[in-house]
């Protein structure tokens, strides 16, 4: 009996060596689009990396820019219209999910690729704000991007250490991260596992994770030179929207941050909600198009007299 | 938590541990502990009528071993029946007359109503002695491993090991521990690797059969057969492996239908547990073949009808009955006719019998697999208009996933094969399979276990697709 037990056990452990073995070849073309077939991973692209990684790539490149433009989903969709015809503006508004630790290192990115920067602008709606390390879009968002191209360690050690409990340290490794993005079975594996034991997540309209950072930010950029501006995204005007910003200034203000960003609540941009999609977040694109986002940024430009001699016109 | 649940090897790995670990005497204890943690992860709805029926056919059994004439034994049986199989017919057949109807069920009544009424049936008959012990009638009807979908056990096989295991004269032993892991490794290659691919691709052309075209709808409609013979031989393998490991022989549940030369003989191979159930408690009980042919072909009709509504309480699982019950009464009709011809064509007749039974079988579950008996006639008239549409590789399922079924059932073709080779000649393929070198076997298991093991990552992050049988 001991010995088929033994002989039991080593088959379990050569069978499970071998499967890391299919792991490791699912990385690997041709194999990595057969196995994701095989085993319905193929929802799990490295889609998410590749997007932030443009963004890496982005404000990494030697240009002319003095100025930076980040943000979320509702910024990009404002900015990014005018992206290709501002030469001293870098625009690179992504999505709440990179989180404000993710805004953090790509401005850390620029400024250091771009030592004479004078302005880095942060645009975004509340919900950046409570964006944490979660389980879901966290990982391939905020970590493995930034893990894959080498950053993380320019985050602060407490966020750092959130990193870690969030995902595991061996997992926020460049080679994991490359080896998740080249493999869905990798990803789709490890991502699973996340829903499985999810860790204790922050909640909130002002996390502690985004507070911090954007502390980080402001000294990153007074100690770089750079002025740093935290502008409000476009918003609709409705009671939940209105009840939001009110929640967030106050835990603004019970965190001592009001009055270093009252420009964010001060000069809120608001529209008519009829603007909006269905989520009441993003503007309908059916009725916004170029001249209309120019007329927001406009407004936006008046209202704080910022983003000087941002071109809103390709012509 | 069904087999392929990620709990599922944890659970099984302790009750087997604690199950020999234990003093013999208290290993009907422990199984019956498993049995009732297993269905309690159902719901406590699941356990209360699994407990409901459990006591009250083991009550009626003793009731019926004590009474002193006939009559009240029939009134102790007939209360039995309905305690068990009489209830789980009366509630198909109200939510089929009364459709929007649903009486109280619970996950694998189907299987352990069935399993109660013939051990009362057969306390009646004599063929069986009565189970004064709660406690081995309850691991009887709670029998984790096959609780779920059977194989529907029968009181003659199951209590005389159930006896032997707990007398300490049964002990573990290595070649049953060996066969039962294989078997269930093959159990799960069934289902994981080959019915839930074949599935995904059968359940799309289901769901959108008014768009494909006629040959696809014709594949899908033959092809649900074997998705479903996968996916029940599967669960039927894995019930048998486990049973194996915890030192029960049960009989076979599958017995490669496909290999079957005559509709008699595919009943004979096709969900054994049931169809003998039937067979015995209806048909013959009917009066069978005895009674002459329009008797005969009545109680093939009513047989298969019963077959039908214990499926399901819908018309299309009665139609499936009804068609296999005219297939069988013509086939009784034809059988000396048949007879002169079944000698022709050695070999290639030998096939091409096989065929026709594969057409004939797979044809009537095109019906079974219908959400409804519409649509089953809805999708053979539109194989019957030849109509253009969706094609084999437009409906969510790549080509590479549908290359690896075809490669994967050939192979399980080939092992079916080679195991009615073997049993021609007296063993089986779990014999011949063990006889092979170290040096083929080592490298073979590993090779299904990965595949298992990667295949197994498709359930990862959705709703894993349920075995079939649960559902009745």
């Amino acid at each position: 009996m001991k010995a088929f037990l033994l002989r039991l056990a080593a088959l379990v452990l050569a069978a499970l060596v071998l499967f890391c073995g299919v792991l490791g070849l699912s990385a690997f073309a041709p194999f990595s689009e057969i196995f994701a077939k095989l085993t319905g991973s193929t929802d799990y692209s490295a889609s998410a990396s590749e997007e932030i990684g443009g963004h890496i790539a982005n404000v990494q490149a030697a240009d002319g820019a003095a100025a930076l433009i980040l943000g979320d989903s509702v910024c990009w969709q404002v900015f990014d219209p005018f992206s290709l015809c501002n030469t001293a503006y870098r625009i690179d508004g992504s999505n709440r999910a990179v989180t404000i630790a993710g805004q953090y290192l790509l401005a850390k990115v620029f400024l250091d690729a771009h030592p004479g920067a004078t302005d880095v602008y942060l645009i975004v709606t509340p919900e950046s704000f409570s964006a944490g390390f979660d389980a879901g879009y966290g990982y391939q968002y905020a970590a493995a991007p930034f893990a894959a191209a080498g950053l993380l360690g320019g985050l602060d050690e407490t966020t750092r250490a959130e990193l870690n409990a969030a995902y595991g340290a061996p997992f926020l490794t460049g080679r994991f991260a490359r080896w998740a993005d080249a493999s869905p079975l990798v990803k789709k594996l490890y991502l699973n596992a996340l829903e499985l034991a999810p860790a204790q997540e922050s909640a909130g309209p002002l996390v502690p994770l985004a507070a911090r950072n954007l502390q980080n930010l402001a000294a990153l950029c007074a100690e770089q030179g750079a002025a740093f501006h935290l502008l409000c995204a476009p918003l609709a005007d409705t009671e939940a929207r209105r009840s939001t910003m009110a929640a967030l200034e106050a835990a603004f203000r019970e965190q001592g941050l009001y009055d270093s960003y009252s420009a964010y609540f001060t000069e809120t941009p608001w529209y008519d909600p009829g603007l909006f999609g269905e989520d009441g977040i993003h503007f309908d694109n059916t009725v916004a198009d170029m001249e209309f986002y120019a007329s927001v940024v406009q407004d936006i430009q008046t209202a704080t007299g910022l983003l000087d001699g941002l071109v809103l016109s390709y012509d | 938590m069904t087999y392929y649940s990620l709990v599922f090897p944890l659970f099984f790995a302790l009750a087997v541990l604690v199950f020999w670990l234990v003093p013999p005497k208290a290993r009907g204890a422990v199984l019956l502990a498993a049995g009732v943690l297993y269905m309690a992860s159902f719901g406590a709805v699941s356990l209360a009528v699994l407990a409901g029926v459990t006591l009250l056919t083991w009550a009626w059994g003793l009731g019926l071993a004590a009474a002193n004439t006939t009559a009240t034994r029939r009134v102790f049986l007939v209360l039995g029946l309905l305690s068990s199989a009489g209830y789980l017919f009366a509630r198909k057949a109200v939510e089929l007359a009364a459709p929007g109807v649903t009486l109280l069920t619970a996950t694998g009544l189907a299987f352990y109503a069935l399993q109660s009424a013939s051990y009362l049936a057969d306390v009646y008959t004599g063929k069986c002695q009565v189970q004064k012990s709660f406690l081995k009638y309850a691991v009887y009807t709670s029998f984790f491993p096959r609780v779920l979908s059977g194989p529907i056990g029968r009181a003659e096989e199951f209590f005389p090991q159930l006896e032997a295991l707990c007398a300490g004269q049964r002990q573990c032993e290595v070649s049953e521990l060996r066969r039962g892991l294989i078997t269930m490794l093959g159990g799960w290659a069934e289902k994981l690797v080959l019915a839930n691919l074949l599935t995904a691709w059968v359940n799309a052309v289901y769901a959108q059969w008014t768009e494909c075209s006629a040959p696809v709808v014709l594949v899908g409609g033959l092809f649900f057969g074997f998705s479903l013979y996968f996916d029940f031989a599967g669960y039927s393998h894995l019930a048998l492996g486990a049973s194996r490991v915890l030192g029960f022989a049960l009989a076979p549940n599958f017995r490669r239908p496909y290999f079957a030369q005559t509709l008699g003989e595919f009943w004979q191979r096709w969900h054994i547990s049931l169809s003998s159930w039937l067979r015995d408690y209806i048909y013959i009980p009917l009066g069978g073949s005895r009674r002459g042919t329009p008797r005969r072909v009545f109680n093939l009709l009513v047989t298969f009808l019963v077959s039908g509504l214990w499926h399901g309480s819908g018309w299309q699982y009665l139609f499936w009955g009804l068609l296999h019950g005219l297939m069988q009464s013509i086939g009784a009709l034809t059988k000396p006719l048949r007879r002169r011809f079944s000698v022709w064509g050695g070999t290639a007749g030998v096939w091409a019998r096989r065929l026709i039974i594969t057409l004939c079988a797979n044809g009537a579950f095109l019906f079974f697999g219908a959400p409804s008996l519409a649509q089953g006639f809805g999708m053979v008239g539109r194989i019957a208009s030849g109509a253009p549409g969706l094609g084999f590789l437009d409906l969510g399922v790549s080509g590479t996933e549908l290359a690896f079924v075809v490669l994967a059932m050939v192979v399980a073709f080939s092992l079916d094969l080679v195991a009615e080779k073997a049993e021609t000649a007296g063993s089986c393929l779990y014999d011949r399979f063990i006889a092979l070198p170290g040096a083929v076997r080592v490298p073979a298991l590993l090779v299904l276990a990965v595949t298992v093991l990667v295949f197994a990552c498709r359930l990862v992050g959705a709703d894993a697709a349920a075995f079939y049988y649960a559902q009745f």
